[in-house]
């Protein structure tokens, strides 16, 4: 009699052990889990890409791509993002950084056994720039000399400063003198291309049949709306370390579809972003969720040539009224952080200047100072962001927060991506929604961002002040020194206000256990290099449990 | 017949020409353009990008070129937003797919809906004939963009049988296939049954029954058929939309089909596809509507076309 109920007990913890996801609180995973048996990893990629080409695409699912199938002169760390040698096995500057030279690996080849040299890098840095290439990254070849006179069609390809000193050697002059130039080179805008495979198959060489890179993987097949399947590179010169077979990149673009195909256990991974918000909160309850800063912040651009935002003062005055802190974690609260200022925390070494806070007093004060005490007599201005669940809820709540603090009306206006981004690039608004994701780790990939009247200068804000201190900046090869002038400019923009920082995002993605090597960071780039499938997860996982 | 085939194709022509004139200028009028970028392109890029595609040139010449190209090569053009295929790579890729769906789910609305229908015209009045209908007003009314959502968290996210989305094997036409013959399938049911009520009340099946035939011949030989009709003639035009590609459930499934490639296309300002995908849809439309007509009049020897 005594047996039966101890076996039972037995098969019910037997039961509790094998499905140890699960506990009274409910589960511990989001979805099933039942890792897979090959080394392949599957991934949600947010959208199909628009091209295979890296310098005809700036997309960030693209990115995920041209980061794993080609590789520049360095890589990035997976963890902090620190340019790590790749092709270059050595570099060094002058001495105020004017002219870079590069060391290249001896045994880098393309995945058909072509060797590369420093001649291929530089047919394809020519290549980005050359007008016919239309790269949206070209700009990124503007801190080369002539680049951007090439770009604009005022000089031939030939006359950029990049030069083979013999075949392992590559000189880079700079347009002026660029310190950070080191932390630009693992981005894909400066990868080298195979001029063969270009030259032979011209718009088609991406065709997985045609396809030729140098990366740790290579295109095998590429089924628009269904599936980019990328394959381990075997003539990859670092390809011991590559533990990964097979990468699936599925170009899911509903989030609520990411978070579907996760829970069903068919993705391992799905990249920050991609899900659903409304349910960031109860997905961050599971230990699969990651979330961590990001290097992408939120704003409102103030269009300075018009009305009442041509004064300074006001502009002052409406950012001084935004409860942010609000804002970030009671209407949005996925992690994100209230903003003061305008580059995202977490670069090394740069402290961002301090910022005004929530202080509606003064706010008020200073309507009142230029002409529009308890928001008498100020015009309505509209606010116009894209047609998002999410930016209508900022928009709703800032509104509201100026009615309330400064007596002021505005109107809100939603509008498809498209139109909107016309609208913005005319500058036909008075407050537009805004928004940029660093493409490296450096203050500049902001701060440049109004310093000259480009179409991304979305406010019209041009000033020989801030400019100067750009350059400056930009010039000075002490780091130190550097961050110091950088921050001088950010806090000469914050003052002026041309823009209101909102908030920081924060990273959210879903990361299956056994999925090793995918490290949270600011600029959600995992090179798949350094990821593997962890069959012992389990052990691991309670190895690593307090 | 033949002249009535012949009419028919002449006077799709006309059809075909405004349907794509008039897609043509609409995508054209819309705000932003195909080259659009988050990051800005710089001016002289833009130029060359518009020159390279001949979007430089005035509207009207525009239209002239494209319609040209379109009628003597039959060269729908490149696509702006996806950078290596041209609007035929995009139409080979993207229409034996939708084709694929939607003749899955034409077949399920056929066969779940026929089923249903003489079910219940056969217990007429009772449970299942309230319980089948019943399912039926719910499938007429509950659109696809419900639906589907549904079926995934129930079949999907619960009981892990499906796959919630994606394309290839036999798991993931299910979802999609019902999802998207739900609606087919209510209406299939409920004409099946009015028409099988009528038909079964009428005195040739009464005779059929007096002359000691099987129940299942008088059921398949001699009712069934008189009560079809109005099935073919609804089946038959939704036969043509089922196969152009459904957006929405293309869209809430992931499926690589042509729906997938216009709402991309239009967001991205591609007109290239937007007007090629178009006029591929309409001459599908066009044509399977001509062949239903034909079919009727093989069926039913009182319809004649001159």
């Amino acid at each position: 009699m005594n047996a039966k109920p101890s076996r039972f007990l037995l098969a019910l913890a037997a039961l509790a052990l094998a499905g140890c996801a699960s506990t009274d609180a409910g589960p511990l995973y989001f979805g099933k889990l039942v890792p897979p048996t090959e080394n392949v990893l599957r991934v949600g990629n947010g959208a199909e890409p628009r091209s295979f080409d890296p310098h005809k695409s700036s997309g960030i699912p693209e990115s995920h791509i041209f980061d794993n199938v080609h590789e520049g002169l360095t890589g990035y760390d997976p963890r902090t993002l620190a340019p790590r040698p790749a092709l270059a096995v050595g570099w060094s500057a002058d001495a105020n950084a004017g002219v870079w030279t590069f060391t290249l690996r001896r045994n880098g080849r393309f995945s058909d056994d072509t060797p590369i040299t420093a001649r291929d890098f530089v047919w394809s840095w020519r290549r980005i720039v050359t007008p016919e290439t239309a790269s949206p990254y070209a700009s990124f070849l503007y801190y080369v000399k002539n680049g951007q006179a090439i770009a604009e069609g005022k000089l031939p390809p030939e006359k950029l400063g990049v030069s083979a000193v013999d075949d392992y050697t590559l000189r880079v002059e700079m347009e002026k003198p660029t310190a950070f130039f080191i932390k630009m080179t693992p981005h894909y805008a400066f990868t080298v291309l195979p001029r063969h495979t270009i030259e032979k198959h011209g718009d088609l060489w991406t065709r997985p049949e045609n396809f030729v890179g140098n990366g740790p993987f290579v295109i095998a097949e590429a089924v628009p709306y269904s599936q980019v399947v990328l394959k381990k590179n075997p003539l990859y010169w670092d390809s011991g370390r590559v533990r990964l077979d097979k990468v699936v990149l599925i170009p899911a673009q509903e989030e609520s579809q990411n978070a579907n195909l996760y829970r069903a256990g068919e993705i391992d991974v799905v990249f920050s972003n991609y899900l659903p918000a409304p349910f960031i909160r109860k997905l961050r309850t599971y230990r699969d969720f990651q979330g961590g800063a990001q290097f992408t912040n939120y704003y409102y651009s103030l269009n300075v040539k018009r009305g009442p935002l041509k004064d300074v003062r006001v502009r002052r005055a409406l950012n001084l009224a935004l409860d942010k802190q609000a804002i970030a974690e009671r209407f949005i609260g996925r992690g994100e952080k209230p903003a003061t200022t305008f580059v995202p925390p977490g670069v090394p070494g740069y402290l961002p200047p301090p910022g005004p806070g929530y202080d509606p007093e003064t706010a008020r004060r200073l309507l009142a100072e230029a002409g529009y005490p308890g928001g008498k007599e100020f015009p309505v201005l509209t606010l116009y962001y894209n047609t998002q669940e999410n930016h209508r809820t900022v928009a709703q709540a800032v509104q509201r927060m100026w009615k309330e603090q400064l007596g002021i009306r505005i109107n809100l206006q939603n509008e498809e991506w498209q139109t909107f981004q016309a609208r913005r690039e005319r500058r036909d608004f008075d407050v537009a929604r805004d928004s940029w994701v660093g493409d490296y780790i450096d203050p500049s990939t902001y701060l440049d961002l109004l310093s000259r009247d480009t179409l991304q200068n979305h406010p019209g804000w041009v000033d020989p002040k801030y400019t100067r201190l750009m350059s400056q900046a930009n010039a000075e090869p002490d780091e130190q020194k550097r961050n110091r002038l950088l921050r001088a400019a950010e806090a000469y923009l914050i003052d002026q206000m041309p823009v209101i920082p909102v908030y920081f995002y924060a990273l959210a993605y879903m990361k299956k256990p056994w999925v090793a090597g995918w490290y949270p960071n600011l600029l959600d780039q995992h090179p798949f290099k350094y990821v593997s499938i962890d069959r012992d997860w389990p052990q691991h996982r309670l190895a690593r449990q307090p | 017949m033949l002249k009535f085939v012949l009419r028919r194709l002449l006077l799709a022509i006309p059809v075909l020409l405004v349907v794509v004139t008039i897609s043509f200028f609409l995508v054209r009028l819309a705000p932003g353009g195909p080259f659009m970028e988050e990051r800005a392109y710089p001016p002289a890029v833009i130029e060359k990008l518009n020159a390279k595609y001949g979007l430089d040139k005035p509207l009207h010449e525009q239209y002239f070129n494209y319609m040209q190209r379109v009628i003597l090569h039959l060269d729908l053009g490149p696509s702006t937003r996806y950078l290596d295929r041209t609007v035929g790579d995009v139409i080979a890729q993207g229409l034996p797919n939708s084709m694929l769906l939607g003749g899955t789910a034409y077949l399920t609305a056929l066969v779940l809906g026929m089923a249903a229908g003489i079910i219940a015209a056969l217990r007429q009045n009772s449970g299942v004939d309230y319980g089948a209908m019943a399912v039926a007003v719910l499938g007429v009314s509950i659109p696809n963009f419900v639906l589907g959502p549904l079926l995934v968290i129930v079949l999907s996210l619960t009981l892990y049988w499906l796959p919630p989305a994606r394309w290839g094997d036999l798991s993931h036409l299910i979802l999609p296939a019902l999802t998207l013959s739900a609606l087919y399938t209510a209406y299939i049911a409920r004409l099946t049954r009015s028409g099988l009520v009528e038909v079964l009340r009428s005195d040739y099946i009464r005779t059929a029954r007096a002359k000691g035939l099987r129940e299942s011949v008088v059921l398949l030989r001699h009712a069934l058929r008189g009560s079809l009709l109005p099935v073919v003639s609804y089946s038959g035009p939704a036969l043509a939309f089922l196969l152009g590609g459904t957006i929405v459930v293309e869209k809430l499934f992931l499926i690589p089909g042509l729906g997938n490639f216009f709402i991309e296309a239009a967001n991205a300002r591609d007109s290239f596809i937007v007007v090629g995908v178009t006029l591929v849809v309409a001459t599908l439309l066009i044509v399977l509507n001509l062949v239903v007509d034909i079919v009727y009049a093989l069926i039913d020897p009182r319809i004649a076309y001159k």
